[in-house]
């Protein structure tokens, strides 16, 4: 099946977990849980979206018309009606879909960034540094997360980046805890005892044996978070803590449009609408992930 | 491999071993003062319940686990605290095939990783050997593609063999290496250990609780019972006349495949359950059980008894048949 | 009409259990056939994938509702179809009439009560008495089973004793309310073997005091030398061979049979020679071809053996097998067929 020139066969390079995932049972699994589909569709709209952003908008999201206030959806020229200064509705939904992936991507990696690493180093190590990562993640937990992120942002001063880094920051515990247990389980499995029997040095085994098995579980968990830090980042946005105006955000556009509601309800429910689909659309990949890369299959048919 | 010269020299000699977890109240001698010898290309199986230390102290010869007391020796050299270049002359073997495998490797990498942390193979070099590797315990060669879960619990058993035996070990440790798998498979994989062990001289220490096995594949046995080596001695011998009363209880307890035997039988029933592991009885480890204890059991430890017919027993009781009437005689 | 024959305790006839295996529903289990009289012990034993527990659980209907499926056949409790029974009189006689022990014992106790708890309750679901009685009861049952100081421990936890110790827990539960039959799926294989000795023994001594039938399951076959009277021995789905167990042992008439008792380890091992063992493996129930399922691995296979279902041959009273050839095993020169 392969030639003896070339990368070995059966010895593959470590990138090609990538080709091997695509063509695996949790693949195949994936594409059989329908909603899941839809969701990752519905992501990548939302993606493709936030790219193409300014060639697909039919006006610049924060060109004023004051002519055109309040029209409703269908009106001609602006498929989702206008705002109270004349703003394209779809055009600023547009552009708020950019900063809302922007932000969400922003504070799951700095969650990751902060919480992954430490939560290896929590259950690698064990003793007293497994304590005081955990006491000091227990405290973190403690406090409300997004009255954490209100406070931090007072110390630090209110801004898209700067609320999103401190989401990241209040979320880390979600991944630290998550690495903890997985790693801990993975550490206690013969596999890994007989790499340690073998006389496998530590480095080698942690990456290779360690992560690849450790981490699959914890990166489900991405999609899920992301949901989580969009509403963070609305709610943000709602308080004037996070993108402020003139610029677009799912979170402000309802928060500015929660006045109007009378005049124009559109305003508020379909920003509303995109927000609940976008963090819909997670969670449903989120759970397709878990579902299909959960290690089952094995039950000891042998005895 | 074996230097001809040191052929004299047991593969592997274990002195006065113990291993001991915890501190104060909670200590626990999972092994104490368990000594013996192999030699090459024979195998001494070690046979015991649960709680009897047999899996600890696998575990602390091939050096996963560090001892409290005592030496362990490889070809005359010193493997107490085993080096990473040294753990290359003894491997594991481990009960569980569906887990000493990594499900996310393939069986290649699985079989690579001894050769990269022991050998400096080239690519090429590293693939002929896995071939080899697959090809001396059977399996064919485009296994080294594939995944743990594409295979059964016989076929990964026959993986992880060929793993153990990657560096050309001098001693294979194999813990419980059968207990999981069906009857059929279970003997397939000792014809095979058979095998390899004769043409690679190599020594073995086999860990059950299962005697059928151990009578057929040990050379040498040993009984633990709750951390000690209650008997040791030829296996034909340990197993046709066993001396110290654990042993025999636990040879009457086997069930035998014959219905016939079934009325006649006069059995060793062992009243009651093992003693906590985190006590330190003064007497014989054995006394609260044993169907022949008397006074002296539970405040002198008992002495190593020589057998005529070979082999040790830690025993107050003279031993050579003087007791065997009796205990068969309580059904 | 009455008859001299006394009606067995249980009678199953011609059991097919289907799983549904990605989608399309499989036989696991084909035509099983067997009946155990009052008193007596019959051992289903085979090798993991064989069927054992499936037939197990199909006898108590533990079986999972969505995935498996009793497709064909009656499994008659005293003459009472078992199947189709509703949930309500099913749960009437389970615990009560017969009842079950299994594998692990510690994932079949409730963690969360105490075992004395557990025992009272079915006693009291079963035996119709107040809580005070079925507590003394289960102290009583538990002292029966061997548990020292009976009363105090029915005050402890399933995490608070040892395995074999569980056991026993679970041994009188199953025989708190004295139940005519109990169906024991592999109830030691997890234990050491001189506990295996004891709970076995203890065992046969409830059978003998409350003259209960047992149903036990099992792959030893060293086990089935020690409790059972009859043995049906299980391969794929099929039972390949039914036999009272000296019958069994001395003359088997299947070829897995044979084969099965000819691996087991005895004495120490010839260096040079190969250990016996029967080649291959078992096939998986999406697998099964349509003649003889064991045929790919028989040394006495011929052409017809794997053109059709091999139909159960009575041999005598209380003997059957599935094999075209079983003449050819009756005889010395059969037996040599693994050498």
């Amino acid at each position: 099946m392969s030639a003896t020139s070339g990368p070995l066969h059966g010895e593959r390079p470590r990138m090609g977990w990538l080709s091997r995932a695509m063509s695996s049972r949790s693949t195949k699994r994936f594409t059989a849980n329908r909603p899941a589909v839809v969701g990752v569709v519905v992501l990548m709209t939302l993606v493709l979206l936030a790219l193409l952003g300014d060639s697909v908008a039919p006006y610049p999201p924060n060109s004023q018309n004051l002519d055109e206030t309040f029209l409703a959806p269908f009106s001609s020229g602006h498929l989702l009606g206008t705002d109270n200064l004349g703003r394209d509705v779809l055009s600023r939904l547009i552009a708020a879909d950019r900063v809302a992936l922007f932000a969400a991507a922003t504070a799951v990696v700095v969650a990751m960034v902060v919480g992954i690493p430490l939560g290896f180093i929590a259950a690698y190590f064990g003793g007293w540094v497994d304590v005081v990562v955990q006491r000091a993640t227990d405290a973190l937990q403690s406090m409300p997360p997004l009255m954490l992120a209100i406070a931090l942002l007072g110390a630090v001063g209110p801004g898209l980046t700067n609320a999103m880094i401190v989401i990241g920051l209040v979320f880390s515990p979600a991944f630290l805890r998550l690495v903890r247990a997985s790693v801990l389980e993975i550490m206690s499995e013969p596999y890994i005892e007989a790499s340690r029997s073998i006389g496998t040095p530590a480095l080698r085994l942690v990456l290779t044996r360690i992560l690849p098995n450790a981490l699959p579980p914890v990166l489900v968990q991405v999609s899920i978070v992301m949901g989580i830090a969009l509403i963070a980042e609305a709610s943000l946005s709602l308080l004037g803590l996070g993108v402020s105006p003139p610029d677009a955000s799912w979170g402000l556009m309802i928060s500015q449009g929660y006045n109007f509601l009378y005049q124009q309800p559109w305003l508020v429910v379909l920003p509303g609408i995109t927000l609940a689909l976008a963090v819909l659309a997670l969670n449903l990949v989120g759970d397709g992930l878990r579902d299909s890369v959960g290690r089952g299959g094995d039950t000891g048919g042998d005895r | 491999m074996p230097d001809p010269n040191h052929d004299e020299q047991p593969a592997l000699a274990v002195e006065h071993i113990g291993v001991e977890f915890g501190k104060g109240p909670r200590r626990l001698r999972a092994v104490q003062d368990v000594s013996f010898e192999v030699a090459t290309g024979r195998t001494m199986a070690i046979v015991g319940e649960s709680g009897s230390g047999k899996s600890t102290l696998a575990r602390a010869i091939s050096g996963l686990v560090p001892l409290s007391a005592g030496s362990v020796t490889v070809r005359g050299k010193d493997f107490t605290r085993p080096t990473r270049a040294q753990r290359r002359h003894v491997q594991m073997v481990f009960q569980d095939p569906y887990s000493s495998l990594d499900p996310s490797s393939t069986i290649g990498s699985s079989l690579a990783e001894p050769l990269i942390v022991h050998e400096r193979m080239g690519r090429r070099d590293r693939g002929e050997r896995i071939k080899e590797l697959l090809d001396s315990v059977g399996l064919p060669q485009d296994a080294a593609g594939r995944f743990p879960h594409e295979f059964s619990g016989g076929q990964r058993q026959r993986i992880a063999i060929a793993r153990a035996i990657a560096t050309r070990p001098e001693v294979l440790i194999l813990d419980e290496a059968v207990s999981a798998l069906d009857v059929s498979t279970q003997n397939q994989i000792m014809g095979l250990l058979n095998e390899l062990q004769e043409q690679h001289r190599l020594t073995f220490v086999f860990i059950s609780h299962d005697l059928g096995v151990v009578r057929w594949l040990g050379d040498q046995t040993l009984v633990m019972y709750m951390g000690h080596a209650v008997e040791s001695g030829p296996t034909e011998r340990v197993h046709s006349q066993p001396e110290h009363p654990y042993s025999q209880a636990l040879l009457s307890a086997m069930p035998v495949p014959d219905p016939s035997v079934r009325a006649l039988r006069g059995r060793t029933l062992l009243r009651g359950e093992p003693p906590s592991p985190y006590e330190s009885p003064r007497g014989c480890i054995f006394a609260s059980r044993c169907p022949a204890v008397i006074d002296v059991c539970h405040t002198v430890l008992p002495p190593v008894r020589t057998s005529a017919a070979g082999g040790t027993s830690i025993c107050h009781l003279e031993t050579s048949g003087s007791f065997a009437p009796v205990l068969q005689t309580q059904a | 009409m009455s008859s001299s024959v006394p009606v067995p305790v249980i009678k199953v006839e011609d059991l097919t259990v289907e799983f549904r295996i990605s989608g399309d529903w499989v036989p696991v289990v084909t035509g099983v056939s067997f009946e155990v009289h009052r008193g007596h012990t019959l051992a289903i034993v085979g090798e993991s994938g064989s069927g054992k527990t499936v037939t197990s659980m199909a006898m108590m209907g533990l079986l999972p509702g969505r995935q498996s499926r009793v497709s064909s056949g009656r499994i008659e409790f005293e003459g009472r179809n078992l199947i189709g029974l509703r949930r309500r009189e099913l749960n009437q006689i389970r615990g009560g009439a017969v009842s079950m022990i299994f594998q692990e014992p510690m994932t079949s106790l409730n963690p969360a009560f105490t075992v004395g708890d557990q025992i009272a309750e079915v006693v009291r679901s079963h035996c119709d008495v107040g809580r005070r009685e079925a507590t003394r009861i289960a102290i009583t049952k538990m002292d029966a089973v061997g548990i020292p100081q009976a009363a105090r421990r029915a005050r402890a936890f399933p995490h608070e004793f040892s395995g074999g110790m569980r056991q026993r827990v679970m041994i009188a539960m199953a025989v708190s309310c004295e139940p005519r039959l109990l169906i024991a799926d592999e109830p030691t294989t997890a234990l050491d073997v001189t506990i295996q000795a004891q709970i076995l023994e203890l065992l046969r001594d409830l059978q003998e005091q409350q003259g209960m039938s047992m149903v036990f399951v099992t792959h030893d076959l060293g086990v089935v030398a020690e409790v059972a009277d009859d043995v049906a021995v299980m391969y794929a789905g099929n039972i390949v061979e039914r036999a009272p167990v000296d019958k069994l042992f001395a003359n088997p008439r299947h070829p897995y049979t044979a084969g099965l008792l000819r691996s087991m380890p005895a004495g120490a091992r010839d260096r040079s020679a190969t250990i016996y063992s029967i080649r291959g493996a078992p096939p998986k129930p999406a697998d099964f071809p349509p003649g003889c399922r064991f045929a790919e691995r028989c040394p006495a296979v011929r052409t017809e053996c794997v053109e059709s279902i091999i139909p159960p041959i009575e041999l005598g009273t209380s003997r059957m097998v599935r094999c075209l050839r079983h003449d050819q095993l009756a005889t010395s020169e059969g037996r040599d067929l693994h050498a």
